[in-house]
C-alpha cells in the first residue's frame, strides 16, 4: 500500500461532485485566477524567447556596428543600440536565455542538493542533523546575496561565469530548501503509515523514496517556485554589480551596470528595456509561484 | 524570561562561530589574494623581485602562514575582542565600521519605517475589503513592488529626474547632523526604493494575518455586539494580526542589509554595503569577516528581540 500525493498542480476540492479531468481542473484554476494566468503566459513567452533566441533576434548579441552607436528605437533597432553599436533588442532577447539558464539551473541544483540534505537530516536525525542545522543557522544570519557574491568569487574564473552563478545560487538556495524539506520530513515521519511501513519490514530507502519523498513534493515545489523568482533577481543583481555573468554574454542586470551607465542620460532606452524585461519576468514568476502555493499548500489557502 | 534570554544569547555564540569559520575558510580558498591584486600590473615586473615583494607584503598582512595557523591566530585575537586590521587601510576594521555603520543604520531605519507606514494601512484595507477592486489593486501593487528589482528602480529614480529636470542628488555624502537637507536628498530616495520593496512583502503578511484573525470566533462576537468597524479592527483584530507581522519585519533585516549593498552603490552612499562590496572586490579578508560577523550578530539579536516582543505583545506566550 502506498500513499500517493495529490497530483502536482491540481487541487481537488473537498466537495468535488465527480472526478474531473486534469485539464478541466486546470481550466477552472485559470478562470479563477486571471492575473496569475497572465503571469503564466508571460513566463511561457520568456521561456520560448530564451529557447528560440537565435531565431527571434535580428542581430547577434555581440555584433557591433560602429556607425550605429547609441541610436534611438527604430524600425530596424526596436530597442535602439548601445554605445558599441549593438542591437539592444537582440541583447534583451539573448538576455532571456542567460536569465532562464542561470535561474533554472540554480533551482535544479538547489532542489537536488537541498532535498538530499533535508531528507537525510530529517529522516536520520542525530549528530549529522544537529551539525547541518547549526551550519544552516549560521549561513542564514548573513545576507544571502552577499554570501552568493562571495561564493561566486570563491568558485572563481575557472568555470564559465554563467555556470559559476548557477552553482553559487544553487548552493546558497539549498540551505533554504534543506530547512523546508527537513521540517516536512519530520512531520511525515511521524505519520502512522510510516510506522506501518516500518513494521512491515520496509527498508529505510524504500520508506524515504515511496512514502516520504512523494509527500514532501508540495512544499518542495512551493519553495522552488519562490526561489525561481528570487534567483532571476539575484542573477541580475550580481551581474549588475559586475560579479555575475561576464561580458560579452548579455545579461539583463549586466546591461544596466557600469558599461552602459554613463550613457543612460544620453540614451535612456539602454536603461529602460532590460529593466522592463527583468521586472516583467520576475513579476510573472512570482505570480505563478503564488498560484502554485495557493493550490499546493492548504494551510496558506485563502490568504 | 531572563533564563530564556541568556540561553538564546549563549546559543548565538556557536552559530556565529560556525559562520566565522565558514567565511574564514571560504575566503582563503578564493583564487588570488589582496597581494596579487595589489602588485600585479605594478611597476615591479621581474619574477624574483615580484615574489620577494609579495612575500614581504604577505608577512606584513599575516597571510603568509598556513591556513590552520592563520585561523588559530585570528580566533585567539577574536576571543580578546580584536577583529584585526583592514588589509587596505591598515587601521582596525572597527574604525570603518564605526564610521559607516550609522549611515547604513539611517538607511535601514528609514526604509523599514517606510515599509511599515505603507504596509499596515494597505494590508488593512486589502483584508477588510477582501475580493473587491481595492483589494486587487493592493495585491497587485504589493507583488509588483516586491518583484521589480531594486537596482532598476534605483537606476530609474536617479535617471528620470536627471532627464526631466536636470536634477541630481548631491554627489558627496553629508552627515545628517551637519546638513540634514543634503543628507536626506541622498538617503531618502534610496530609503524609499528599499522601503517600497520591503513594504510589498510586509503588506502581504499584514493582509494574510488579518484575514486569519478576522475568521476567528471572537471577531464574530465583536461584530454581533454591534461594534463599529473601526472598533472591531483596532481593538480586536489588528492587535492580534500584527503579532506575526513583527516577525517578518524583524526577519527581513538580513535581506535589508543585502538590499543596502545594491542601493548604496546606486545612490553613492558610503555605508556598510559599499564597504562590504569593496572588501569582496579587493579580497580584504579581515574587513569582510568583521562586516559579516556584524551582520550575523545584528540579525541574530533582531530575531531574539522579535521573540521577546512576542511574549510582550501576546500574553499567552510565555518563555521559560
Amino acid at each position: 500500500m502506498s500513499v500517493q500525493a495529490t497530483p502536482v498542480g491540481v487541487a481537488i476540492p473537498a466537495s468535488a461532485p465527480a472526478p474531473r479531468s486534469r485539464f478541466s481542473l486546470f481550466m477552472r484554476q485559470v478562470r479563477r485566477r486571471p492575473i496569475e494566468t497572465v503571469g503564466g503566459i508571460v513566463l511561457t513567452i520568456v521561456v520560448f524567447t530564451a529557447i528560440f533566441a537565435g531565431f527571434l533576434a535580428p542581430f547577434g548579441y555581440a555584433e557591433q556596428e560602429f556607425t550605429a552607436r547609441l541610436l534611438g528605437p527604430s524600425g530596424l533597432h526596436f530597442f535602439g543600440t548601445d554605445s558599441l553599436g549593438r542591437d539592444v533588442f537582440s541583447r534583451v532577447v539573448y538576455g532571456a536565455r542567460t536569465s532562464m539558464l542561470a535561474s533554472t539551473s540554480g533551482v535544479l541544483i538547489s532542489g537536488v542538493l537541498g532535498t538530499l540534505l533535508g531528507l537525510s537530516s530529517g529522516f536520520f536525525g542525530g549528530k549529522f542533523d544537529l551539525a547541518l542545522q547549526r551550519v544552516t543557522d549560521g549561513i542564514h544570519s548573513v545576507p544571502l546575496l552577499l554570501l552568493t557574491m562571495l561564493l561566486v568569487v570563491a568558485i572563481g574564473s575557472k568555470l564559465p561565469s554563467l555556470l559559476t552563478v548557477a552553482i553559487a545560487l544553487g548552493i546558497v538556495g539549498s540551505t533554504t530548501v534543506n530547512r523546508v524539506i527537513r521540517g516536512s520530513t519530520l512531520a511525515v515521519k511521524a505519520m502512522p503509515y510510516v510506522e506501518a511501513a516500518h513494521s512491515l519490514g520496509a527498508t529505510s530507502s524504500r520508506i524515504v523514496m515511496r512514502h516520504i519523498l512523494p509527500n514532501v513534493m508540495a512544499p518542495l515545489i512551493v519553495a522552488l517556485s519562490v526561489q525561481f523568482g528570487a534567483f532571476i533577481t539575484a542573477e541580475a543583481s550580481l551581474s549588475f554589480l559586475g560579479l555575475g555573468v561576464q561580458p560579452p554574454i548579455p545579461s539583463w542586470g549586466g546591461m544596466l551596470s557600469a558599461e552602459g551607465r554613463s550613457f543612460f542620460k544620453q540614451a535612456p532606452w539602454l536603461a529602460i528595456f532590460p529593466g522592463v524585461a527583468i521586472s516583467l519576468t520576475v513579476l510573472a514568476a512570482n505570480l505563478v509561484g503564488d498560484a502554485l502555493r495557493d493550490i499546493l499548500d492548504p494551510r496558506q489557502r485563502g490568504s | 524570561m531572563l533564563r530564556y534570554v541568556t540561553r538564546r544569547v549563549l546559543l548565538m555564540i556557536p552559530t556565529l562561530f560556525i559562520l566565522y569559520t565558514l567565511l574564514f575558510v571560504l575566503m582563503r580558498v578564493v583564487p588570488g589574494d589582496i597581494v596579487d591584486l595589489y602588485l600585479e600590473g605594478g611597476t615591479v615586473r621581474s619574477g624574483a623581485e615580484l615574489e620577494a615583494q609579495k612575500l614581504a607584503l604577505k608577512q606584513e598582512l599575516g597571510i603568509d602562514k598556513s591556513l590552520p595557523e592563520q585561523y588559530g591566530i585570528a580566533v585567539q585575537k577574536l576571543l580578546t575582542g580584536d577583529l584585526g586590521q583592514s588589509m587596505t587601510t591598515r587601521k582596525p576594521v572597527t574604525d570603518e565600521i564605526k564610521r559607516r555603520g550609522p549611515i547604513t543604520l539611517e538607511l535601514a531605519l528609514l526604509a523599514s519605517s517606510i515599509a511599515v507606514i505603507v504596509a499596515i494601512p494597505a494590508g488593512v484595507i486589502s483584508a477588510s475589503r477582501q475580493r473587491t477592486a481595492l483589494d486587487q489593486i493592493v495585491r497587485v501593487w504589493s507583488i509588483i513592488t516586491l518583484s521589480v528589482p531594486n537596482f532598476w528602480v534605483g537606476t530609474m529614480v536617479v535617471l528620470l529626474p536627471a532627464l526631466w529636470w536636470g536634477y541630481g542628488a548631491p554627489p558627496v555624502y553629508r552627515s545628517p547632523f551637519e546638513d540634514l537637507a543634503g543628507n536626506l536628498q541622498q538617503v531618502l530616495p534610496a530609503a524609499i526604493v528599499l522601503g517600497l520593496a520591503f513594504g510589498g512583502t510586509t503588506t502581504r503578511f499584514v493582509r494574510s494575518s488579518l484575514l486569519e484573525v478576522l475568521r476567528q470566533d471572537y471577531i464574530r462576537t465583536a461584530w454581533s455586539k454591534g461594534l463599529s468597524e473601526a472598533k472591531v479592527m483596532q481593538r480586536h483584530a489588528l492587535k492580534n494580526a500584527l503579532i506575526p507581522v513583527v516577525t517578518i519585519i524583524g526577519l527581513q533585516l538580513g535581506a535589508l542589509f543585502g538590499g543596502a549593498v545594491v542601493t548604496e552603490s546606486i545612490f553613492n552612499i558610503p555605508g556598510l554595503g559599499t564597504l562590504t562590496l569593496n572588501a569582496i572586490r579587493t579580497r580584504n579578508y579581515t574587513q569582510l569577516q568583521a562586516n559579516m560577523l556584524l551582520f550575523g550578530t545584528v540579525v541574530a539579536m533582531m530575531s531574539l528581540l522579535v521573540d521577546i516582543s512576542y511574549a510582550w505583545l501576546d500574553p499567552r506566550i510565555r518563555y521559560s
